[in-house]
């Protein structure tokens, strides 16, 4: 799917998606290799005391062994479903840059997100940080959008490839006010898709 | 102590019950808030399917089992201050 075709929950109708960025993947990838681990932990600790002292016999007669296996079973689902909860805070958590606003999407647990959206002409500065060593070696960083007037700022940590969004963002925020697209002003006319996007930016990612 | 067998197969069910409620919404956020891609459908049914199996597999495992029956814990503590 195309950026442009992405729909995200509170898109406006006349709104196109330029980018949608999510954390690096080595974010997500230390997370499931900790939950891999955990899953082959107790059936390598099983196989390996059987194999030594004959230990943990699973029989269909042992009221241990069926013990076991309800107590296994349930252990494996409770690691499966903390994966699949690490899965979603990192597939929901995005940066989403439209032709009017920065959108960013932060999930804190599975009932609770964060949604917070700054005006593109609000923007003052993009400031990029790559700091330690495995940030330097994936390209991954953290940027900070300064925003004018009392809003708080934008901090948005471990995003690859931190230098072409940077300068995406700036190139569409020092577009925004003659566009008059900032979608917080509804005196303003609202542009048309042609309007927004007047050349082709020099960063397009995203697979949503 | 005599301990009832069907008493763990009571938990397990009210654990699994929660689980599978808890999948789910789980799923249904993913879809809804996940950009209805591909990547949040493939995820969402894979999550699904194996914790299916994982059921499955669980239940022939110890479909034969007296869940009528029950066993016995020796606890010292408990014991003695039971003789105490």
């Amino acid at each position: 799917m195309k950026p442009e075709q992405l729909h995200f929950p509170g898109k406006h109708p006349d709104e196109v998606v330029i980018f949608i960025q999510r954390r690096h993947w080595s974010m997500l990838f230390g997370k499931m290799a900790r939950w891999v681990i955990l899953m082959a932990l107790p059936i390598v600790v099983v196989l390996l005391l059987n194999a030594t002292s004959g230990m943990f016999s699973i029989s269909e007669d042992s009221v241990g062994g069926i013990l076991m296996v309800l107590g296994g079973s349930l252990y494996l689902l409770i690691v499966w479903i903390l994966l699949f909860q690490d899965w979603i805070d990192y597939y929901l958590d995005a940066i989403i840059l439209t032709n009017g606003r920065i959108v960013h999407i932060e999930m804190r647990g599975v009932f609770s997100r964060e949604v917070s959206q700054l005006a593109l002409d609000r923007i003052q500065d993009v400031t990029i940080e790559t700091k330690g060593m495995m940030s330097t070696l994936f390209g991954y960083g953290t940027i900070t959008i300064e925003s004018a007037g009392e809003q708080v700022n934008f901090i948005i940590k471990n995003v690859p490839e931190i230098e072409k969004i940077q300068s995406t963002i700036l190139m569409y925020a020092k577009q925004a006010p003659r566009m008059g697209v900032d979608r917080q002003q509804p005196s303003d006319p609202a542009p048309s898709t042609q309007q927004a996007a007047p050349q082709k930016p020099p960063f397009i990612k995203g697979k949503p | 102590m005599q301990v009832p067998l069907a008493l763990f197969l009571y938990v397990y069910l009210g654990i699994v019950f929660g689980i599978v409620v808890f999948s789910i919404i789980s799923v249904t956020q993913a879809l809804r808030f996940g950009l209805r891609s591909f990547a949040a459908t493939l995820m969402s049914i894979t999550y699904l399917v194996v914790i299916v199996v994982l059921l499955i597999v669980t239940w022939s495992a110890v479909r034969g089992v007296d869940w009528s029956s029950s066993f016995s814990i020796d606890l010292p503590g408990i014991a003695m201050s039971t003789s105490v």
